[in-house]
């Protein structure tokens, strides 16, 4: 590449990025696997989710958790459909709907699955961050841009939901 | 009976297949918007208004057209009406009713005179909202999570669908009145006509509810087809959609069904989307169907055209002025979508118009969006963020 010198710094902290991303791209793809259900779909969120951290890479990198910022930025991608620039032609817009639940079906991963899937997205990634994350309600609020009793109301009733179309019985709501 | 933490540990954490995320194609991209956006704002200050007349670029693709040739190139052939074409357009910020901090606008009637969308209360969730004479209604589906109103006919029927306890279910609103649509399992509904007809899709089939009160029936696909989807139907009852996320279709009135056309260039694979129909104007996208191994975002490189179909002619025209977005369609053939640079736009005929936003486009190239178009290209609803980066309903009028 053609690099004058005055891009010095650029270089450096472009290669800051590099070394970040190469070493978070394992755990953002399982973050994402997990939301989405999908490999490509997964990859087409980090694939978004890198390019727009390299556009604010300097704000970002100075960012206090990174990971946590980036976490957030994948997060928050999956859950507004509306602003993950070309899912609009390819992804989730015009994705179709998950499979219909056989409750007779022999892969329980894949019932989970389709169960998890029938929920809103947002309720999806509050269980996700929650529960395979081990995240605490805060800072999963703080993640979605939304209120701890938010977080506490989409825990219930994704709980909720998911057990009844695992055909679990039902909790008490615990909230 | 398993814990909280135990029932959703059988899901799979691991992808399985190997990775296709590029760093450097990331960085690539981002420096190409980085770049663009620049010549936008520099650009900006030599321009007078907002009208940018751009110049013919929809090329006719007849069976021997290359679609990936400069479109500069190609001859116009382009059948959609001109006339009247608007030079410019404002934008209007619609109310959210009852205070809430966003909303947007998914549909309107042929006219531009209701509009639909959802708000974005503070909680979470999302509220069905209809927007008629510019003065926003909340409507109270049932279920108090994710909701939408997809799209409104010329009397003001909406419908849309709105999550309960078994996944997202098909709802009418009339008169005052929520009816759920009637659905043996999950499923969705995407537009209606002025004659009450309703397409939508269950997940796995295409579905068309003559009335609001009558059973839907599945509409007719190949064999071996996976999932079809309807998204949008015509005042004569057309509808279109998609089979497995890549074959566009439509369905006729006289029951007849086929697969759209797709650029074939070079013995090249095609794959391709309708979203929307409006008096026999189609449009949607297609991209080069790539290795299987290549993610979405790599096929989108540069490679996702917006066609427009004219279901009269059979023609197929890729829509080289717009950026591989199909977001509304109105009777003259005119059409709404996103330019390269960012920020909404009209292609009206043969001229560009831009529609601008409430707010200097940023980093978020979808920043605003037009959504729907009347049929004299006059009133385009859609969403726009406002400075502080909040989605806001807009209305852009244009003369």
């Amino acid at each position: 590449m053609n690099r004058r010198k005055g891009d010095a710094m650029r270089d450096g902290s472009e290669k800051e990025y590099i070394e970040y991303v190469t070493a978070r791209i394992p755990a953002l793809r399982r973050l994402a696997f997990l939301l989405a259900g999908d490999d490509h779909r997964a990859d087409d969120l980090v694939q978004q989710t890198i390019t727009t951290l390299f556009l604010k890479w300097r704000r970002a990198s100075a960012a206090q958790h990174l990971d946590a910022y980036v976490r957030t930025m994948l997060v928050r991608s999956f859950v507004d459909e509306r602003r993950l620039s070309w899912s609009r032609v390819r992804l989730f817009r015009h994705a179709p709907e998950p499979p219909p639940l056989e409750p007779g079906a022999v892969e329980e991963r894949l019932v989970v699955r389709a169960a998890l899937a029938r929920l809103p997205r947002r309720q999806q990634a509050v269980l996700v961050l929650r529960f395979f994350y081990d995240l605490p309600v805060d800072e999963v609020a703080a993640t979605l841009g939304c209120t701890s009793g938010t977080v506490k109301s989409h825990t219930s009733r994704g709980l909720a939901a998911l057990r009844r179309l695992l055909g679990e019985p039902e909790l008490a709501a615990t909230n | 009976m398993p814990s909280d933490f135990d029932l959703l540990r059988p899901l799979d954490t691991e992808p399985r297949l190997p990775s296709t995320v590029d760093i450097d194609l990331a960085i690539s991209t981002a420096r190409r918007k980085r770049v663009v956006r620049g010549a936008t704002y520099a650009g900006a200050a030599t321009l007078t208004a907002a009208a940018i007349v751009g110049g013919v670029i929809i090329s006719s693709s007849g069976p021997s057209a290359n679609p990936t040739l400069p479109a500069a190139t190609r001859t116009p052939t382009s059948t959609a009406k001109a006339a009247n074409a608007p030079v410019s357009c404002t934008v209007e910020k619609l109310a959210v009713p009852n205070g809430k901090p966003s909303a947007l606008i998914s549909g309107s009637d042929p006219a531009g005179k209701y509009f639909v969308g959802r708000s974005y209360p503070d909680g979470g969730g999302y509220q069905a909202v209809v927007w008629h004479s510019g003065v926003g209604t909340e409507v109270q589906l049932p279920g108090d999570s994710e909701e939408s109103l997809e799209d409104v006919n010329s009397s003001g029927t909406a419908v849309g669908w709105s999550y309960l306890s078994a996944g997202a279910f098909p709802f009418v609103y009339r008169n005052g009145k929520v009816t759920q649509l009637p659905s043996a399992q999950p499923a969705q509904a995407s537009a209606i006509n002025d004659a009450g007809a309703i397409a939508g899709d269950d997940g796995v089939h295409a579905l068309l509810w003559p009335t609001a009160s009558t059973s839907p029936t599945r509409l007719s696909v190949p064999s071996g087809t996976g999932t079809a989807k309807a998204v949008d139907i015509d005042e004569d009852g057309t509808v279109v959609g998609t089979l497995d996320n890549k074959v566009p279709y439509v369905w006729l009135p006289d029951g007849t069904h086929h697969a759209l056309r797709l650029p074939d260039t070079d013995g090249k694979q095609f794959e391709g989307r309708a979203f929307h129909i409006r008096d026999g104007w189609v449009i949607g996208v297609a991209n080069e169907a790539g290795a299987k191994a290549a993610s979405g975002a790599k096929k989108a490189q540069g490679q996702i055209e917006a066609i427009r179909w004219n279901l009269r002619t059979g023609e197929m025209q890729v829509v080289a002025q717009i950026d591989k977005s199909a977001d509304a369609v109105n009777a003259l053939g005119w059409q709404t979508g996103v330019a390269a640079q960012g920020g909404a736009q009209l292609l009206a005929g043969d001229k560009l118009v831009k529609l601008p936003g409430l707010a200097p486009i940023k980093e978020d190239s979808l920043a605003d969006i037009a959504n729907t178009i009347s049929d004299d290209g006059r009133t385009i609803g859609g969403q726009s963020n406002d400075a502080s980066g909040t989605i806001q309903p807009v209305v852009w009028h244009c003369k």
